[in-house]
């Protein structure tokens, strides 16, 4: 009886969103299995935030979650097919900075984050912490900025990639202290850590998920966090506002996404049963583990959050002579 | 001797039935994975991944480590019997093991190439369990100038890939460095060759490449002759599966050699079985004093290349459980199935979690045992497909690569880029232009041009620095003795064996 039910509401959910209709069968939203698209590669820090949190979705949705990863150019291949998907909240994207930085490198923008897609919540954010080999010297972010200055164009940074987070961050850094360092591009930023500990070059501004382990064994020594407060994982370790970068502050973000047009009363379901998945003690240990501290809120606080972050972004890109240049 | 200890701490750690079942039930998972074309070790691994949030972190790390190794057994099967490598390592497998399935010795080749997986990875076992983290960082040492000259040595060894003279194989590699250029630039972020399409963002896809000029044109190729020169009895004697003497001869110095590049190559992260695989076949077709009988069902070209893919598939294990490095994408995903459980992996994993460490290592050995055991009655069932009408059998590989190679990036596009590579492919067999070349150029091209531009950024643009650097300066004097003692080899004689090779053709 309940399978003839589930057919004929999704024959229902059939005719009306081909007459075209806006609304979709509300009341039966979700009566099957979503997907939740990773941009990445498995393993990657969006997929494990995904799989880390995709069984208690599941759970307060009533139906299976399904990771699927779709790799491709920082996750924008994935976020621009989510983008142009159909409206039936099916289909969740998994969003990082990304879509406000990396979106804004082609000549031709695949989407804009701010206005082409249902923006649902906010899941997680991951500060950026300054790492170096134990080996350099410095002990303190003030030791490293006066070694630098003593050795201009000397010192050589890593990044996983030109006009990433880490790398913006690090030119940001380099100009407000008025100091000069090499950008060595790695591909990745598990490649781009490699390279501190095998001291090729003498600094990263790391995502925090490749850097936490060799800062607790001690092969890389912390020196900041990139967030306006300091992270709970390195309660020691201070803040670059705190420090060297006052009043700045920049954290990777992860967020949950859907296709543009998809209904705000679908767009609510997903982002209650987001923030009541988030709440749950395991999600916030996985998190934790995951390098990251889970953030919940509506879709309109998150909408203006991606809108702001797009547009600092997007301008520190021009600024630094790349947006629009792939 | 701490090695026995280690011995025992591991084997007392993994006798429990659980961790048998899960690690009987990787390396079947990853050698039937492997062997379906374009579902790899990575497919199969992030398929599975979410089990082991529901299992302590040590089985399901056993589990997803047997996926990994067990997918290069089988990447090879599909290789000799049908030309369809498996996954991108076995791609070199098909040029010899191709032609001794054509010869009727698919049972042979399928039992050598087994052997050979067994001893490359008992091999590195060994490396893991004596000299692990000693080996982990000399890798390090390893410096962007070193990974250039190290990519120069492996063009040079390889570039007697070619079966149809020099220049025509040089010609694939120059063409296979160009197809690596496509995608992001590393050194500056641009896009190159992508035509606006974001889809090509991070390059063409190995997969789909290594499916479609190998196993896609040869289908082409066999639908448009008609003939598919395939001479199988109906009946398979047992006797027809078990190598010769010569044979089992023939293998031993190969799978060492093998054993030890792919050892080599799997310890520096970034480079995997697939440089390995093609390294170890290019170095055992320079040092034969018949590089003729190569590329015709040579038996050192399939036993050296696929002890290598084997080493480098378990040396790829100390850097990642050593120092917290993954050397590839597969071994950064099972980085992360630690980190899930609250473990970091690194140099203190062995003193905290002892149990884990050797008993995962114990797994291998056990892991290896399994396939070795479950491979060989296997082979039979293998070379019986053979036996089915072709008419029955293409359909089936199309569909079934249009599977593996959509799984791997959930991605309609890939699975276009197969066809448009099967095209390619046949069109150079009409040119009798050699896909393997072409992709080894594709594999090292981007390495080589990271490492160069990266070892130029550092070093100021000062040229200086891949002689200054003794690792540097070691290989690229390596690769000039390469180049000298191939040219001491009389071009007469090479020539002579290309155009016999031409002519049995």
């Amino acid at each position: 009886m309940k399978r003839v039910t589930n057919i004929l509401a999704c024959a229902v959910v059939a005719i009306v969103s081909i007459a075209g209709a806006a609304t979709i069968a509300l009341a039966d939203y979700p009566d099957r299995a979503v997907k939740m698209i990773v941009g990445s590669v498995p393993g990657s820090g969006p997929d494990v935030l995904a799989r880390s949190m995709s069984e208690e979705l599941a759970a307060a949705l009533g139906q299976p979650v399904v990771v699927e990863n779709k790799p491709g150019a920082a996750g924008n291949v994935a976020a621009a097919a989510v983008s142009r998907g159909d409206p039936d909240g099916y289909e969740i994207f998994i969003g990082t900075i990304n879509m406000a930085i990396a979106t804004w490198l082609p000549k031709e923008p695949p989407f804009d984050p701010a206005t082409d897609f249902a923006i649902v919540g906010r899941v997680a954010s991951i500060p950026d912490v300054v790492v170096i080999s134990p080996d350099l010297g410095p002990k303190t972010i003030e030791d490293y900025i006066e070694l630098a200055r003593s050795k201009p164009g000397e010192l050589n940074y890593s990044s996983p990639g030109v006009g990433s987070l880490q790398h913006m961050g690090t030119d940001s850094m380099a100009s407000m202290n008025g100091i000069e360092m090499v950008h060595v591009p790695y591909k990745g930023g598990k490649a781009a850590t490699t390279a501190v500990l095998a001291r090729e070059v003498d600094m990263f501004m790391a995502g925090m998920p490749p850097a936490i382990p060799h800062i607790k064994t001690g092969a890389l020594l912390a020196l900041a966090v990139s967030s306006a407060q300091r992270f709970a994982l390195l309660p020691d370790v201070p803040t670059l506002t705190e420090t060297v970068m006052p009043g700045y502050s920049a954290e990777a973000w992860y967020g949950l996404f859907m296709a543009k047009g998809t209904p705000d009363d679908i767009v609510a379901i997903v982002n209650a049963a987001a923030n009541r998945a988030l709440a749950d003690p395991n999600v916030i240990e996985r998190f934790a583990n995951a390098g990251a501290a889970v953030e919940t809120g509506t879709p309109g606080e998150f909408a203006e959050f991606v809108a702001t972050e797009s547009a600092r972004w997007k301008k520190n890109l021009e600024e630094l002579g790349l947006a629009g240049t792939r | 001797m701490a090695v026995f200890d280690h011995i025992a701490i591991g084997f007392t750690a993994v006798f429990t039935l659980q961790k048998m079942l899960y690690c009987f039930f990787g390396v079947f998972m990853g050698m039937l994975m492997g062997v379906l074309p374009g579902i790899g070790a990575m497919a199969t691994i992030s398929m599975l991944l979410p089990v082991t949030f529901y299992v302590s972190p040590d089985v399901g790390l056993i589990m997803l480590a047997g996926i990994y190794y067990g997918a290069q057994y089988g990447g090879s099967i599909a290789s000799i019997l049908l030309n369809l490598p498996g996954t991108p390592s076995s791609a070199v497998i098909c040029l010899d093991g191709y032609p001794m399935a054509k010869q009727g010795r698919a049972g042979p080749a399928i039992f050598l190439t087994t052997i050979a997986s067994f001893l490359g990875s008992i091999f590195a076992i060994l490396l893991l369990l004596t000299i692990a983290p000693l080996a982990a960082r000399l890798a390090l040492t390893f410096g962007a100038a070193d990974y250039f000259s190290l990519m120069i040595l492996g063009l040079i060894a390889a570039a007697s890939l070619a079966q149809h003279g020099v220049v025509r194989g040089l010609a694939m590699v120059a063409v296979g460095l160009t197809l690596g250029m496509v995608g992001t630039d590393v050194a500056s972020g641009t896009y190159r060759f992508t035509f606006g399409l974001l889809d090509l963002a991070d390059g063409l896809s190995i997969i789909a490449m290594a499916m479609g000029l190998f196993g896609v044109a040869e289908i082409i190729s066999n639908l448009v002759s008609g003939t598919h020169r395939r001479r199988m009895p109906d009946r398979v004697a047992l006797r027809d599966l078990v190598p010769t003497r010569v044979d089992m001869r023939q293998s031993s110095g190969p799978v060492v050699r093998g054993g030890v590049i792919g050892a080599f190559l799997g310890i520096l992260p970034g480079t995997g079985a697939s440089i390995a695989s093609f390294v170890a076949y290019g170095f055992e077709k320079r040092i034969s004093r018949n590089p003729g009988d190569f590329g015709k069902g040579h038996v050192p070209g399939i036993v050296a290349p696929e002890s290598a893919n084997n080493a480098a598939a378990q040396a790829a294990f100390i850097p990642t459980l050593t120092l917290g490095i993954p050397g590839d994408a597969v071994m950064a995903l099972m980085m992360s199935a630690l980190i899930i459980h609250g473990i970091q992996p690194g140099p203190t994993v062995i003193e905290s979690h002892p149990d884990l460490f050797w008993g995962l290592v114990a797994s291998f050995v056990i892991g290896n045992v399994f396939l070795l055991i479950m491979n060989l009655p296997l082979i039979g069932v293998w070379v019986r497909l053979l036996t089915i009408p072709y008419r029955f059998l293409y359909p089936v590989i199309l569909v079934l690569i249009c599977i593996g190679v959509y799984a791997v990036g959930s991605n309609v596009y890939d699975v276009v880029q197969v066809f448009l590579f099967g095209l390619v492919g046949y069109l150079m067999m009409q040119a009798r232009l050699e896909p393997a070349p072409l992709l080894l150029g594709f594999v090292l091209g981007p390495l080589l041009e990271d490492n160069f531009r990266r070892a130029l950024i550092l070093s100021r643009g000062d040229l200086a620095v891949f002689i200054e650097r003794p690792i540097s300066l070691s290989l690229l004097l390596a690769s000039v003795a390469v180049i000298a003692f191939s040219l001491r080899r009389p071009v007469a004689a090479m020539s002579e064996a290309d155009n016999s090779q031409e002519s049995s053709q």
